[in-house]
């Protein structure tokens, strides 16, 4: 039953235009069950990666959540038509970045995840991340349906509210996660400093 | 200028800048001072507060309030829910000083069902930790902030609907302590006032619900101390010993009025107003506390007897229960307060006669000397006890007493004269001095007669009969014996 | 009320023809769903800067198109979830981990699969985090109801409004730890939706839209009007405390929490997005 359930989700997800098909379960977490293949040891109760969303990257392949397992993780929520808060949560991103040593640099992925699923297509997001200069070895931006959004959202604790002309209200919070997608630190509003969080993935990533 | 001047010159000016440095940047030196120790907060209920503060430097402080939501007595039959940090109207005392780093834990109990959050008006920092303290039941929230002014502070839930968290006794204070302490008092005691919105009317029985449309109105049922009418009364009156400072951290929860906080038969002797550490005003009779404020006030107890906290708005503290008793017990002192002196019958100005009065039931003239007697004991009652007293004992310092008198049993006639003409002007009666004034008496000879016959053989007195006869020849010449039906 | 019927009929058909494509078991809405007819629904906060905040003519916000949708008569009850858990085990209490619900996720329940006799079986459930209530919704074919479609049930088309916010603030002043009643024994509201207030709090979709800041240059945190005297500030009616209050507790929740008094319903758009 689970295994149907994940192949006809895989392939809902990749039919284009299928943003609105309903993930079959969402929720399923497999902490106790299945191993992931990357790594031998189960995904440990605390890790977000149990959320089992599926998301599309810019080169419009389907990925999990946990396809970011084994590296630290410096994660936010954006969405590119976003005058405002967006751009700076994307320079405090790449504050922490310069901030990191060069191998520490090498080491963590840079994830953006975007609220708008109406707009924000895998090749608007490409085009968004060559004009900000995004190192696309360790930059990650994806797109994903309303419940993939919603499901992210929950489980990083950011509150964010569509309005009437499709922007989006939204907390600003980058997430700090170790290897196994548990969240060590989160960094909350916008202009901080960012020597916290680039300790943080400096240690995580030993 | 030499070199050497030039120095100490500048040694002056910067002494001179320094001492203003010091004096006027408190809140400033309080985000440098450093931090010593860590100590958990000792956090005490109502109507007791922690001992005063005695380390001379700031300390780590880790204050946890738990919030509960519990059913209690809001007056005699009348039941309320309330929203509590501690379990308690108002919540927990807390007590720090100036400098301290407080790590504030506020753990809202599973068991409740609203969520809550905590405003200090002691921190400097967005809603006041409101915005860093939203909790719902059975989470917890911590927070930390710098106490960086001194001061009495009210703190309270800021959790939307805040009115109504308010109104459900979700309050208490919180004592910054300046760097040096307060001045030593005996006492200290913590008060709070707030005003309650219940559907039924004041005094209706039961468990109240919360009425919005009374709160929104300003139109409280209850307006009391601690919580609940009676809660500072009575049993649970404050206590002290004549010649003891008492210090009272009075503050006003809200959510609405303001109060005019008096302690009757006291003068605040030194009023931190607002609960601001820099100014105190002396000698004040009633303080104004507004909603979300706190004074100190401090006062010596002299005499003793029960001192009635009130809002002086006099319908709160008769109608509403804003009342609370303060019980000074100790050795009296006439010279401070004497207490009733004397009741004095008060004759104005010009009445000196009195219309006497006849008793009802025996006309005279009385034949036997046991209706004489009789006839006497009910022109006495009617006329004389007032002053003299049935018992006949008088008020001592007033009216002279008729027992054993040797004044009265002296002279008959002097006693006939007395009460048929009056008398005033120092006499001397068993000893005692006495200057007042007795009227004379419109009453019949056989009135007299019969009254003074019955004082005489009463009492311990001579015993002596007297006649009407006697009281015709000897009553005060131009005194009437016209006597009222 | 039989229009109602058909109108439901005609609904669960809709729905069952979509849901057909998706790998969920499909559970057509029957007679246990109720439809909410489209309507305005008054936001109870305002964003400023968004169209809905700019004034209409007669000076108050305008207030939003809400869709007709289908919603649960009541709340989701422990023997409704217990048949969940039976089939979904990963939603059992021994299976579940932190990110996904706290430890006091079903914790009055007498075992993994049954909820035990102490409270009654058709009494709502509670204790069940958003991550729990939402997969229940999913695996039924449903979804947890967004704020504006429960705010819009719960008004109950306006209609006793004064009764219904004294009812609301009765239920403030009653305990947290008061035994939970069977559902669907109190009158139902104009739509026929029961237990809606008075018994529970209930997760909604999007609980985790209410009071974000209103300016985006900041934390959302940060900005919270819902302390103090901003929490009034562009609330369409300030004096309605028992609205306020729900909007409070919305905003102390995270995904994962779970409160005694916390439960859930489950609602169905009557057209796809």
């Amino acid at each position: 039953m689970t295994w149907t359930r994940i192949a006809l989700t895989l392939a809902l997800a990749v039919l284009p235009g299928s943003t609105q098909a309903k993930d079959s379960s969402p929720h399923t977490h497999g902490a106790a069950e299945s191993p992931d293949r990357d790594r031998p040891a189960p995904l440990s109760g605390q890790s977000i990666y149990q959320v089992r969303t599926a998301w599309t990257d810019t080169d419009a392949k389907s990925v999990q959540l946990r396809s970011l397992r084994g590296k630290p993780v410096a994660l936010a929520m954006v969405y590119t038509s976003c005058t405002t808060a967006c751009p700076l949560i994307l320079a405090d991103l790449k504050r922490i970045e310069s901030a990191l040593s060069p191998e520490a640099r090498g080491r963590v992925w840079f994830a953006l995840f975007s609220f708008d699923s109406e707009r924000d297509r895998p090749e608007v997001l490409k085009k968004f991340a060559s004009a900000h200069d995004l190192d696309p070895s360790r930059w990650r931006l994806y797109h994903g349906d309303r419940a993939a959004v919603r499901e992210l959202a929950m489980v990083l604790g950011i509150r964010y509210k569509r309005d009437a002309r499709g922007d989006y209200d939204h907390s600003n919070v980058i997430s700090i996660l170790d290897p196994d997608g548990v969240i060590r630190h989160q960094q909350v509003g916008l202009g901080q400093e960012p020597a916290e969080s680039a300790n943080r993935l400096e240690s995580l990533g030993r | 200028m030499t070199g050497h001047r030039r120095e100490v010159l500048m040694w002056i000016v910067a002494l001179t800048l320094s001492f203003f440095a010091t004096a006027t940047a408190a809140p400033d030196q309080n985000v440098e001072e450093p931090i010593q120790g860590e100590e958990r907060a000792v956090l005490t209920d109502p109507p007791t507060v922690p001992p005063p503060i005695t380390r001379k430097h700031a300390t780590k402080v880790i204050v946890r309030l738990e919030v509960t939501e519990v059913e209690k007595s809001l007056a005699d039959g009348v039941r309320y829910t309330f929203w509590t940090f501690g379990g308690k109207v108002p919540g927990k005392f807390i007590r720090i000083r100036e400098g301290d780093l407080v790590e504030f834990h506020l753990d809202n109990h599973p068991n409740n069902k609203m969520p809550h959050n905590i405003d200090l008006h002691a921190v400097t920092g967005p809603g006041g930790g409101a915005a860093s303290s939203l909790s719902a039941p059975g989470h917890s929230s911590v927070f930390s902030f710098k106490a960086l002014n001194p001061g009495l502070y009210v703190y309270h839930c800021a959790t939307a609907p805040v009115a109504m968290h308010v109104a459900n006794g979700m309050y208490g204070l919180i004592l910054v302590e300046p760097r040096d302490g307060l001045p030593k008092v005996d006492r200290e005691y913590y008060v709070m006032q707030g005003d309650f919105y219940t559907k039924g009317a004041n005094g209706q029985a039961g468990l109240q619900p919360f009425s919005m449309v009374k709160a929104i109105d300003e139109r409280p049922d209850y307006v009391v101390f601690n919580g609940a009418v009676g809660a500072v009364a009575g049993d649970n009156a404050l206590q002290a010993k004549v010649g003891e400072t008492v210090r009272l951290y009075f503050g006003v929860g809200g959510p609405n009025l303001t109060s005019s906080f008096h302690v009757i038969g006291e003068i605040f002797d030194r009023v931190w107003a607002e609960g601001n550490m820099a100014l105190v005003t002396k000698d004040v009779q009633t303080t104004l506390v507004p909603a979300g404020g706190a004074a100190i006030v401090d006062f010596k107890v002299e005499v003793p007897g029960t001192y009635i906290l009130v809002d002086h708005s006099l319908t709160r503290a008769f109608n509403k229960g804003a009342l609370g008793m303060l019980k000074v017990t100790g050795a009296e002192n006439k010279l401070v307060y004497s207490g009733k002196i004397s009741d004095e019958v008060y004759l104005p100005e010009g009445t000196r006669i009195r219309m006497g009065e006849a008793p009802p039931g025996i006309a005279p003239p009385a034949k036997t000397k046991k209706e004489l007697l009789e006839r006497g004991k009910g022109v006495y009652a009617a006329n004389c006890a007032a002053c003299h007293q049935a018992n006949g004992q008088g008020i001592p310092k007033a009216f002279p007493p008729l027992v054993r008198s040797d004044y009265l049993n002296a002279d008959k006639v002097r006693a006939i004269r007395t009460v048929t003409g009056g008398l005033q002007g120092p006499i001397s009666v068993n000893g005692e001095k006495y200057n007042g004034v007795m009227p004379a008496w419109t009453l019949s000879d056989e009135d007299v007669a019969a009254v003074l016959s019955y004082v005489y053989s009463s009492w311990g007195n001579s015993g002596k009969e007297v006649s009407a006869k006697d009281v015709k020849t000897h009553r005060v010449k131009g005194s009437s014996a016209k006597v009222s039906e | 009320m039989r229009i109602r019927t058909a109108l439901t009929a005609a609904a669960a058909s809709a729905a069952a023809v979509v849901t057909l494509a998706m790998p969920v078991p499909a559970s057509a809405a029957g007679p246990d769903m109720v439809l909410v007819p489209a309507g305005q629904q008054q936001p109870f906060f305002v964003t400023r800067g968004s169209p809905a905040s700019a004034s209409s003519e007669d000076g108050r916000s305008p207030s939003i198109e809400v869709p007709a949708f289908l919603m649960d008569r009541t709340p989701v009850t422990r023997r409704q979830f217990a048949e969940f858990v039976r089939e979904q085990a990963e939603w059992r209490r021994s299976q579940m981990t932190p990110v996904l619900a706290d430890p006091h996720y079903l914790e009055d329940w007498a075992s993994d699969l049954g909820a035990g006799k102490s409270v009654p079986a058709d009494a709502p459930v509670t204790r069940v985090s958003w991550f729990a209530a939402s997969a229940y919704c999913q695996w039924k074919g449903k979804e947890l109801p967004t704020v504006d479609q429960w705010e819009r049930a719960a008004a109950g088309g306006g209609k006793d409004a004064a009764a219904t916010r004294d009812k609301i603030l009765r239920w403030y002043s009653r305990p947290g730890t008061e035994p939970l009643r069977a559902v669907g024994r109190e009158a139902p509201n104009a739509y026929g939706l029961h237990d809606l207030h008075g018994l529970i709090w209930e997760w909604t979709l999007d609980f985790n839209s209410t009071l974000v800041s209103t300016e985006n240059r900041d934390s959302g945190a940060k900005d919270d009007p819902l302390f103090c005297g901003s929490g009034s500030q562009g609330a369409a009616d300030p004096g309605d405390y028992a609205t306020f209050m729900r909007y409070a507790l919305r905003n102390s929740l995270k995904a994962s929490y779970t409160t005694g008094t916390l439960g859930f319903r489950c609602a169905k758009e009557m057209e796809r997005p």
